[in-house]
Order: structure tokens, then sequence, then C-alpha cells
């Protein structure tokens, strides 16, 4: 508004200009929130609508659980379909945010007379918040810094692979909807701390209650929020509004948190709450030396105060070490240990660190999920902490610790997102509103006023330079731009449940076999079937083939995973007995040998066999599955441990007889490990055309589906034979004995 | 029901098959029997009603029955009752085709195989023509395709791929004896156990074709375990890899799904010399003896193919029932029309039978009383059959107005809303002069 242009005009105009203002900014939210939505429709175009990966899956159907049962129903749902024979009480271990929210709205639609099914509610859940997620995104930027930073940061944080990684449609996860909870949760508490209104707390505890609702990551929120109140008072600028707004925040926030049932009374007893109580408890300290202090005078106060609140801080310390020691706290849990102390998992909790998202972020991720932000990033921080107020503390503390939690795990790379984008959107407002306008800034006048005015060459010289440097920071944006696009195209894309190949002519193939496997089960077995798999199968299994499962990717029992690991990493004898004590009826796993599918069982049998290890220690050796080398291969040098495990045998199961287009050249050659197999289980007759009908023996279970690539096979176990486990006693039988 | 016939042969005894060919087809799951029956008067009296009846093995799975004279139909009635056209006077014949249906005869026996096992059935049929009437010759022929045989009954003989049964000359009314042939039969046994269409129109210009379809391989059941490396070298077989359905040609948008998504295998071609178009399905997975699969197709057809009307009177004419696949059969078959709100004087006509069950109410898109579903619901329908049903009702078309006019005052609403919420104001404070605002 200081141009000179705009000074002249009179105040009618000047309104005018603000509604034109008004209305590009909606335009440009508007078509920032299209843009968001239709760059993560890749995976529908290409493929179809449908649910993604493995987590997804359970969350649609506890939706259609909920659109189908009710509210109270879906709260009170006992899914007997998964654990077996332990089942799984759903509505107390479930975040019912998404939940609710996909259900409301195909509520809502339905009601307006849009008939809408679930399934598509579900898919598109994700992209639709995305759009609320640039908006208070804008928000939240705009409250920290500026307009047009805000703008930048809504434009950045619609396209961000990072954050697209997350909430492409059919991707139906909690981060879907929770980043916007954070960022909108954030929005308020800086509205609230900067006018230390109720209200606005109020809403931020609502907001607050939202997250809570809908992720795991809500502790993130109630961690962050303390220490920005702590790091206030550390710098002595904290005061009453702050005060104000925190405990309005805190006291309501907390009390809505505890009334979703998987939280309870976590807000009380975790250590992972113990942060926000403390600096509750401290607030309340201060706010009384404050209430002393404007009694007592300034002086007598100032040592006082220290003291006590040192004190206090000591003692609040030690009660909470106390209380967690004596177990009335529970202590951190792994997967927070794991975040201090990268090592941990790895050593402590094998199931925690056999996740992929689990592991610690490389550089390239770094770039891969966000291009240039991540350059440009430091200097956001830096503009903050150069032009620091109280609100713009919480922006710096945000940023380090995302920035650090994002380097730990790959996951959290999801959190580091939306910072990033506000800090780089600071930076790229800051650059443009320095270079964009033709007249120099006016805060650069200001403090170069002792120096001569610039002569008409030297004007001339700084504008052509302006314009380079405007040229190459759009050169940036539009290769981030495409970066974002190819990214999202590439890699983020794929529903993981139907895999695509291309052709040498380009045309695409679709392999379908985790659905066809899965849709067999569904129509071929019995309803009450029980089928054995790794943990990363069961959601699928029971969201596609509605078939019960023993485990699942809610991995809250390590034991029954490790007997699970047990039964594939035995032979198969000690696995049948295993099965028999667990009911199994089918075994399923997912081989990857003849097309080359590398996320397969046999590469991830390993992680098996160390969970495995970790409960049974005395039956199962990591050391017994590898070579003598130290190496893990499926050919002639695989120890016989590994041979005979269930997870070989079915994995391998008459694929010894396969050749690969070529009678004479190798069979059985596992395309995934680059190896001929080394245990074929057939007798040789010397010809290969003999060969071709002799059977490779199992013998608890058979072979009862594979699919068109082999990719899922599925065996039946069979029932106890009449004669199992008699020894014939007599002498004349004694041919008989087993 | 045999005694019934022999009841009936007691007061009709004066009516006499004079000869009677019989050709059974046993070369798919379905026994279809092809007969010509030359019949006489021997009465004093004109008849104008002769009883049919099924073969006295297979009675129970007749399915489909049907006999003409000439080219003409004969209306048959519940208890398998012909009348024709005019009546037969004393002494004279009349020569009928009769053309009937079963399903389950052709059985396959054993009837668990392993998977290279080839499928073997069993047929058994009436030596006898089986009538209440006496008959003078008869002659019979089973078509099997294969030109051996596991076993056979004494009275027949092996001609080719055919066998031929022994000719029978004067007979009583009702006589029977076993036929019975053992023979490999590949051809795939599949049955829709349960399908459901639903057609849904709109006066906009669509009617959406929607088939729901249960279907199971009832051949011999699979033994053991499936080897997906066998079956990859098996050329032959009793399992069922693809069948062919026969959509209208303006079909389109045709969607193959089922309960987990798409199904990315299927073909599309447009045949115009047949006026059709031909989806080739392959199921998700190969199927087996015993194992069943459940799919859904789609498609919209223009209203003008099936919709027709006089002034508010509309009348809706198709196909009762999808082809499936080649001589397809739907156990149990539930037919839904979902007409446009507001229809009344509902009615239908149809060459089968089909069952009116209680008129549904469905809410779709901007619904507000709720749609008409006319349901039936029928048995054992085959390809034969070749049903057409219509549907007439009474619609006022100024209705198709209301949708928009209801979507149009809904958006209207909302803006009136919102123009009135945002000139509210909302500050509990007196209320700032204007001048200082500006600043």
């Amino acid at each position: 508004m200081s141009n000179p242009a705009t000074q002249i005009v009179d105040l009618k105009s000047q309104a005018s200009v603000k509604a034109i203002k008004t209305l590009l900014t909606i335009i440009i939210l508007t078509s920032i929130c299209i843009l968001g939505f239709s760059s993560r429709l890749f995976a529908v175009i290409r493929f179809e609508s449908i649910i993604h990966e493995f987590d997804p899956w359970f969350n649609f159907r506890a939706t259609k659980r909920l659109t189908e049962h009710g509210f109270y129903e879906f709260l009170n749902w006992f899914d007997e379909r998964a654990w077996y024979p332990l089942g799984r009480i759903v509505g107390g271990t479930v975040y019912p945010g998404l939940m609710l929210t996909a259900g409301l709205m195909h509520s809502l639609s339905n009601f307006l007379g849009f008939s809408v099914l679930i399934k598509d509610v579900c898919v598109f859940t994700a992209p639709l918040f995305s759009g609320l997620t640039a908006l208070s995104t804008y928000l939240l930027t705009k409250e920290l810094w500026s307009e047009g930073a805000g703008l930048f940061s809504a434009a950045f944080i619609s396209i961000a692979p990072g954050y697209i990684s997350r909430s492409v449609a059919g991707s139906y996860d909690n981060e879907g909807i929770a980043i916007f909870a954070l960022q909108f949760t954030y929005f308020l508490w800086i509205k609230a701390m900067k006018s230390g209104s109720i209200m606005w707390a109020t809403f931020c505890a609502l907001s607050y209650f939202y997250m809570v609702s809908a992720w795991g990551g809500y502790v993130y929120i109630i961690n962050i929020i303390p220490l920005h109140i702590f790091v206030l008072i550390l710098i002595g600028r904290f005061n009453l509004r702050h005060y104000t707004a925190y405990t309005t925040f805190y006291t309501i926030g907390q009390l809505c948190a505890m009334n979703i049932p998987f939280v309870g009374f976590q807000p009380i007893r975790t250590s992972e709450h113990m942060a926000s109580f403390g600096v509750f408890g401290f607030v309340q300290v201060i706010a009384f030396f404050g209430y002393l202090k404007h009694n007592l005078g300034q002086q007598k106060m100032k040592r006082l105060f220290w003291i006590f609140s040192l004190l206090v801080f000591a003692l609040g310390l030690a009660a909470i070490i106390f209380l967690t020691a004596s177990g009335i706290v529970a202590p951190w849990s792994g997967r927070f240990y794991s975040l201090w102390d990268t090592g941990y998992a790895r050593i402590h909790i094998p199931i925690i660190s056999s996740v992929s998202e689990h592991q610690p972020t490389t550089w390239t991720s770094f770039f891969f999920d966000l291009h240039v932000l991540v350059a440009v990033f430091p200097a956001g921080l830096w503009l903050c902490v150069q032009q620091y107020d109280d609100a713009r503390v919480f922006l710096i503390i945000y940023g380090v610790f995302s920035a650090y939690f994002a380097g730990v795990m790959v996951r959290l790379m999801l959190t580091l997102t939306p910072i990033v984008c506000i800090l780089a959107a600071i930076v790229f407002s800051e650059l443009f509103n320095r270079y964009v306008s033709s007249s120099p800034p006016p805060a650069e006048s200001e403090e170069d006023e002792s120096s001569p005015n610039p002569t008409e060459e030297e004007l001339a010289v700084a504008n052509q330079l302006r314009s380079i440097v405007c040229i190459l920071l759009v050169m940036i944006l539009f290769m981030f731009g495409t970066h974002c696009t190819w990214v999202t195209s590439n890699a983020y894309s794929s529903p993981s449940v139907v895999l695509s190949t291309q052709n040498r002519d380009g045309s695409r193939n679709i392999l379908d076999d985790f659905r066809e496997a899965y849709y067999w089960l569904r129509t071929n077995t019995p309803d009450d079937a029980r089928v054995m798999s790794w943990w990363d199968y069961g959601y699928q299994i029971a969201g596609m083939a509605d078939r019960s499962t023993l485990v699942d990717n809610n991995t809250w029992n390590n034991t029954h995973i490790a007997m699970v690991g047990k039964a594939m990493a035995s032979n198969e004898d000690k696995a049948y007995e295993i099965m028999q004590e667990l009911n199994v009826d089918y075994v399923l796993v997912i081989f990857g040998g003849v097309i080359g599918y590398s996320g397969d069982d046999i590469n991830k049998f390993l992680w098996m066999v160390r969970i495995a290890e970790g409960e049974h220690p005395d039956e199962i050796k990591e050391s017994n599955y590898f070579t003598p080398q130290g190496e893990y291969k499926v050919d002639s040098t695989a120890p016989k441990t590994f041979t005979e495990s269930l997870m070989y045998k079915t994995s391998f199961y008459r694929f010894g007889e396969v050749d690969h287009g070529d009678i004479n050249g190798p069979h059985g050659f596992d395309r995934t490990r680059n190896t001929e197999i080394g245990v074929k289980d057939i007798k040789v007759r010397g010809f290969y055309l003999l060969i071709s009908h002799t059977i490779s023996k199992l013998k608890h279970i058979e072979e009862a589906f594979t699919t068109e690539n082999w990719l899922v096979r599925i065996y039946k176990v069979k029932p106890r034979k009449n004669s199992d486990g008699l020894i014939f006693q007599n002498i004349k039988s004694k041919k008989f004995k087993r | 029901m045999r005694l019934y016939c022999l009841l009936l042969a007691l007061i009709s005894a004066n009516l006499v098959n004079e000869k009677v060919t019989r050709v059974f087809d046993a070369t798919t799951q379905l026994l279809k029997t092809s007969a010509s029956v030359q019949i006489r008067n021997d009465g004093k009296a004109s008849v104008s009603v002769i009883q049919l009846s099924a073969d006295a093995f297979n009675a129970d799975k007749l399915i489909f029955l049907d006999a003409k004279v000439g080219n003409k139909k004969l209306k048959i009635d519940g208890n398998l009752k012909a009348s024709l056209s005019s009546p037969l006077e004393p002494g004279q014949t009349v020569t009928l085709e009769i053309e009937e249906i079963y399903h389950g005869s052709v059985k396959p026996f054993p009837t668990e195989i392993k998977q290279a096992d080839k499928q073997l059935v069993l047929v058994e049929v009436n030596l006898y023509y089986t009538s209440p009437y006496k008959t003078e010759t008869s002659t019979a022929k089973i078509n099997i395709g294969t030109k051996k045989t596991e076993s056979l009954s004494k009275t027949g003989k092996l001609e080719g791929s055919a066998v031929k049964l022994e000719e029978k000359k004067d007979f009583e009314g009702g006589s029977s004896q076993k036929s019975r042939v053992h023979f490999e039969n590949n051809s795939p046994f599949l049955v829709a156990e349960r399908l459901e269409r639903e057609v849904e129109v709109s006066h906009w210009g669509n009617v959406a074709v929607t088939d729901k379809v249960w279907v199971k391989h009832t051949g011999a059941t699979l033994k053991g375990s499936f080897s997906r490396f066998d079956f990859q070298r098996q050329d032959i077989g009793p399992f069922i890899t693809e069948w062919t359905m026969i959509l209208p040609l303006v079909a389109k948008d045709v969607y193959y799904r089922d309960l987990i998504g798409n199904i990315s295998t299927s073909a599309l071609r447009q045949d115009y010399r047949a006026d059709e178009t031909v989806l080739e399905l392959t199921p998700r997975f190969p199927m087996f003896g015993g194992w069943r699969n459940h799919y859904t197709i789609g498609y919209n057809v223009p209203s003008a193919t099936y919709l027709s009307s006089d002034a508010s009177k509309y009348q809706l004419k198709v196909p009762a029932t999808p082809e499936l696949y080649n001589e397809f059969i739907i156990e149990n078959y539930f037919l839904k029309f979902v007409l446009p709100e507001g229809v009344t004087d509902v009615d239908f006509k149809t060459n089968f039978e089909l069952e009116r069950k209680p008129d549904e109410s469905r809410y779709t898109f901007l619904d507000t009383t709720g749609r008409t579903v006319v349901v039936f619901e029928g048995k054992d329908v085959s390809f034969k059959h070749a049903a057409k049903i219509a549907v007439t009702y009474n619609w006022n078309s100024i209705l198709i107005f209301k949708e928009p006019l209801l979507a149009i005052s809904g958006w209207a609403v909302f803006f009136l809303v919102l123009l009135f919420f945002a000139r509210m104001d909302y500050s509990i404070s007196a209320p700032v002069s204007a001048d200082k605002k500006k600043n």
C-alpha cells in the first residue's frame, strides 16, 4: 500500500483494489484446491477407483461397518475375523476420526440426494482434504508472515510430494485428514496465543480434539505447543495472553482427547504427554509469581522467582521420573524411543524396524519429496530468526524438530513437509517482494538514506538484474512443479494392489494376481476359513477376501506374530503342529520369483525369522538360515534349515519344474533373486520330458490355488490323518511304522 | 405325476402315437431333446387337447418344453397339456415337433475328479417314448459328441458320435426302461445359480442395465490340489476359462467388475452384422469343478431402444434375461425395474413364467418420494426361453423438470443463506463508525 501510485488514488479506488485483491486471493486459492485435488488422481485414471495398499483396506472395512451398522455398533465392534483366535476390539483400538469423517460425508451426500458409494467417498477423502490442508496452511502462513507467503505455501503444500505420498486418491489413511487437522490446529493456536482469546483457544482445543480422533501423530502437537510456551518463557516473552491461550487449550483439549476410547487416560498416564502437563504446571507457577510480583515489587521477587521456579521444575521432573519408575505413568513407548535412539528398534523391537517406512531417511528422499523446498527451507528458518516475534518462535521450533524427526524416520517426512512448505514460501515471497516491484523496496531505501540517490544508469542495471533473478526464480519453481508431477505420477500413484508392467511396445500389462487370489479365497473357501499369512497381508485378506486372519497390520501382539513367523520358519512337521494349534485352514504366501517382484515373502523372510527368534530363541536361530559364508541365498548353498522351512517349500513348490521358455535352459530360475533355486525336489529320471510329471512332495499341506503369475500361492492345510501319531508296537506290522 | 399320466391314459386312450423319432443332445451340460411325434385319433370324438409328458427318468429336471405343428406354436399349460389350434377329427393325424430341455440330466460321474482327469458324465433316458398314449413305432438317438463311451446299456449301439437306441414297436402308454450311456464330456458346466438384473429407466434418455451374476461350475468337483504349473500346460479339460456374453449393439459404458473392483481381463467388440456387442469375459481365475464366482456387468442403452410412449402411457420392452453365455441357464432369477418417480398403473406382459413380488421403493439422485421398483422372480430360465418382458406405466412428462428445478432451488437457497449471513453484523459492541473502519 505504500506504493506511490496507490497513495494518490482516493479511498474509493483503494477499496476496489482491496476487493480485487480479495477476489484474486479467492481465485488463486480455489485453483490451488483444484490443482491439489486433480494431481492426486493419477491412480484413479490409470487404474480405477480402488483402495490402495494395506492400512487403507482396514480403514475402508471399518468405514463400511460404520455406514452399515451405525456409530454405536461401530464403537462396540469386536472383530472376530482378525487376530484369530484372539479377535480385536476395533472400537477401542482405532482412531475413529477418519471413518467418522468419511461416514459423515457419505450420509450427508446421500441425505442431499446424491447416491455415492462409500468406496468412492473413501477413495476421494484424502484428495478432498488436501484442499482443506492448502487453505489452512494459507491461513497459518498469513497469520505468521504475510498474505503472499500464505498463497505460496498453499500452492507448495498442495503439490509437495512429501504430502502427496500420503494423500493420493485411494490412499485412505489417517494421515490424509490428519495433516489438515494439524495445520488447522496450529493456525488456531497462533490465533489464540496472539490474541489471548479464550474463544480461539477453545477452537484450537476442538481442532486438536479432531486431530486426536484422527491420528496418533497428535502427540506431536501436544509436545510442540508446550515447547513453544516453554521457549517463550525462557526467552522472557511469556505473557498473560499466552497463559490464557495455553491453559484453555490444555484443559479443554486434553479433556476432549480423553473421550477417544483409544486414547483414554493416556494424557495423564503416559510419558508422551508429561511435557505438556509439566508446562501446564510451570505456567501456573509463573502466573502465581507474576501475581506476587505485582503485589510485592520487582526486586524482592526476582531471586525468589528463579529459586522457586527451578525448584518446582526439578520437583516436577523428579515426580515424573518417580511415577514412571513406579509404573503409575507408562514409560515412553518403543516407537518413541526409536525417535531418539535410531538403533533402538533394530535391537529391541524388530517388528518396528521391519517396516520400511520406519527406516532412517536418506538425503535423496529429502530431495525426492521436497525438491527445491528443502534447499530454501534453512533460509526461511533464518528469516524467522532474524525477524522473530512470539508467534514466529513457533515456526522455528516446528521447523527444527520436524527436520530432526524426519531424519530419523522416513514416515515422519510427512510432518516435515508442511513446515518446509511454509518456510520456503516465506523465502520465495520475500525474494519476489524484493525483486519483482520496479521501485526499490522501502526498507532498503530507508537503510541507505546516507548513500546518494542511484543514477539513471544504476537503476537500469538494477532493473535488469532484478528481472534476471525473477526469471531464475520462476524457472526453479517450474522445475519444482515438473518434479512434483513426475514424482506423483511415477512413485506415489500405484495402488500396489494392482501391479502394472510395460511391454516392449509401450503398452501396459496389468498384473492382478493379488485380487485374483483374494477373490478366489472369497468365493471358494468356507466363510469361516482361517488364513495364515505374514502380517503385511492381514488387512488385505480381511478386506478383499473377507476371511479370518491370524495376524494383521495392527501389530499389537508381538507374540502372535512371532508364532506365525515361527511356523513359517519351521519345517513342515513343526509348522503343522503350530497350524493345527491355531486352526489354520489355508496358508498364503507371496512369491515373486516368476515375474521378479521384489517385495515377496522370501525377501521378507529374515524378518520373520528375527521376530520368531525374539520370542522363541531356543527353536529359531537366525544364523541357521544363512550359508556358511553368512549370506542369505536360495540356491544350492542354502542351508537345510532354510530349504526345509515352510516358507521355502511353499514359495518354491514345483517351481523347479518351471523353465523360462527354454526347455534346455535352467529350470526353476528365480527372477527376483537371479539365481536358480537350490532344492527342486524332483525325482530326476534323466530326461526333461520324463520329469515333467513327477511331483515334489508336500506332506501336510496341498496347493490350493496359485495365481496366474505365481505371485500369490495358497495352500490348504490337510486334516490330520487317522493314523497320525500312532506308533505301531506290533513287530509284524513294523513296516508300517512311520 | 406318473399316476396322473396313467389316469389320463385311461380317459383318452383313443389317441395313438403312430411314429416317434427322438434325438437327444447330451454334448453340453443340458440334455436337449427334439422329438417328432405323429399322432392319430382312433376315437370317435374329435380331440383338441393332447397330453405331453417329459422323459420318465428326467421328469423333475425338465425346464423347458415347446411343441409346434408345422411352424405354429402350441399353447401349453402347466400340466403339459397342449391345445391344438384346430381339433383333431377322428381318423386324422397330426405331427408335433416337440422340444425339451433338461437341466441336471447330464450328471458328472464320478462326481469328484483330479485336475488332470477328464470329466465323465452319465445320461439316462427312457428307451420307450414317454407318453400316456399307445405308441406304434419309436426310434431314438443320443448325440454324445465323442466316438467312444465308457459304458453303454445293451439297448444302445454306438454309431459315430451318437448312440442309437433300439427301435420299439407297439407299446402301451407309460412304458419305461432305463437306457444309459457313460461318456466323456468336457464342455463347460457353467450355471448361474442366481442372477439379479436391474433395469433403471431415466427419461433423460438412458436405460441402465446391471446384471449381478453368481455362477458355479457344476461339473465334477475338483479333488485334491489345483496346480498352476499343470494348468499352464493343460490345453483341454473340464475347466472354464472364459465365456461370451451378448449385449445389444447400442450398449455403451460397459463395465465388468466384482466386489473388490474392476476385472481387467475382458474384450469387447461390436458385431454390426449380427447387431450385437460381444463381450468376452475372462473370470479372475479359471473355474474348476465346484468353484464359484460372482461378478457384475453393467451398461447403458439409449432409452429410444427400449422405451416407447403414447401420450402419458409408456412402454418399456426389454429382453427379460441377459444372454449370459452360450446356452445359459439361470436357476434363481430376479428382475427389477427401477421406474421414474411418480409412475402409476404399472402393468406387465411377458412370454414366460415370472412371479411379480411386492413393489419396492428406492432413493437415488435428487429423489424426494422414491422411485417405484417393480420386482419379478423366476426359476430355471434358460436360453431357449427367448424371454421378453414389457412393462407399461403412466407418467406425466412434466415431472422431468422436477429434479433440475430442485437442484436450482437448492443452490438458490444456499446462496440466499450466504447473502443473508454475510450481511449480518455479529459484533456484540456498538458498530464502529464508517470513517474509523476505513483506517
